[in-house]
């Protein structure tokens, strides 16, 4: 028991020297990682959120044919528009923090 | 034709979205598995080189995560034949039965969780296959059992802690957000929603950091702590 009291305190304690010694370096870099994982959800979340209410337009107003293709190419189009403005600023802030 | 032709597209829009969501999150995974590196480096008073070390993870953790999904999905089928067993019977019943074999599958898969839970280390700091980091972490729980146990409790009430703390915060801020918007002040609810945003961002990298280098020491003072120390003992001279 002595010795799994042991290492679980030397896990602790191993744990502050390196807060202490590299912390603000280690926060950083997962500052760096957390910020690109968000991004990454962020234009996903996005895009599907996009996706759904394109479908989900094309339901709603019940419209087929011409009506239905100006529809969807609009809504394509004011999509791409922001996943371009979206990618763009994930790149720059990726650039940034790099 | 026409609706068919919708139809078609609609399904391979829907089919598209769903392969970008699932490549995504692979990417977002992947990059997740970084911050063991950046633990273990940093513990060694190293730099980390994020997309260098995204690009060395990515095959391994990718095999790892399919193993690990295959392996969860085996372990959940009891749900379905609780489903199957029940099925014909009443809503309760099907219930009652999915929520049965539900517990079984919850048990295996805390079970399983408990194993394997320093195979990500294993697999990216200590560089071995799929499958072995597996074994190699199931060994070292095996081997350590007591020790590992009693550490998840602490580790447990810790991250308990720290996730009421934080969903304490983050709820005052949703309070806030509320009261403006119904107070009429919609860009001020906005604007709350950024902050709100950034909040949860910035506990959830402190959690991070104040989580990650305990489970780190412990792994290594368990582990490949142990085993380079016997390597030192045993060192054979060159001639």
């Amino acid at each position: 028991m002595e010795g799994t009291i042991d290492i679980i305190k030397n896990a602790f304690s191993d744990a502050w020297k390196m807060w202490k010694k590299s912390g603000k370096d280690f926060f950083v870099d997962l500052l760096k990682i957390s910020l690109l994982q968000w991004a990454i959800y962020g234009i996903v979340t996005i895009i599907l959120v996009s996706a759904a209410l394109i479908l989900m337009g094309g339901a709603v107003e019940g419209a087929t044919g011409m009506e239905t293709l100006s529809l969807l190419t609009g809504n394509i189009a004011f999509v791409a528009l922001a996943v371009l403005l979206v990618v763009a600023s994930w790149l720059v802030a990726s650039v940034l923090v790099l | 034709m026409e609706t068919l032709s919708l139809l078609t597209g609609n399904i391979a829009f829907v089919a598209l979205a769903v392969l970008f969501a699932v490549a995504s999150w692979l990417v977002a995974s992947v990059l997740g598995s970084v911050v063991f590196n950046v633990v273990d480096n940093r513990a060694n008073g190293k730099k980390t080189e994020i997309v260098k070390r995204f690009k060395t993870n990515f095959i391994p953790v990718t095999g790892y995560i399919a193993l690990v999904i295959v392996i969860s999905i085996i372990i959940c089928l009891p749900i379905v034949l609780g489903y199957l067993f029940t099925s014909g019977a009443s809503v309760l019943s099907i219930l009652g039965g999915m929520c049965l074999f539900g517990f079984v599958s919850v048990v295996f898969y805390l079970l399983f969780a408990f194993l394997i839970q320093f195979s990500m280390l294993e697999l990216v700091i200590e560089r071995r296959g799929v499958v072995e980091s597996l074994k190699s972490s199931y060994a070292l729980v095996k081997k350590n059992i007591v020790t590992v146990l009693l550490f998840d409790i602490v580790y447990i009430i810790i991250a308990f802690g720290i996730g009421s703390i934080t969903s304490v915060i983050e709820r005052v801020f949703i309070v806030g957000i509320e009261l403006m918007a119904f107070g009429g002040s919609i860009v001020g609810a906005a604007m709350g929603g950024v902050l709100y945003l950034l909040v949860v961002f910035l506990l959830t990298v402190a959690s991070y950091f104040i989580l990650l280098p305990i489970y780190y020491f412990l792994w290594r003072g368990l582990g490949p702590k142990k085993k380079q120390e016997e390597k030192k003992k045993t060192k054979r001279k060159p001639f």
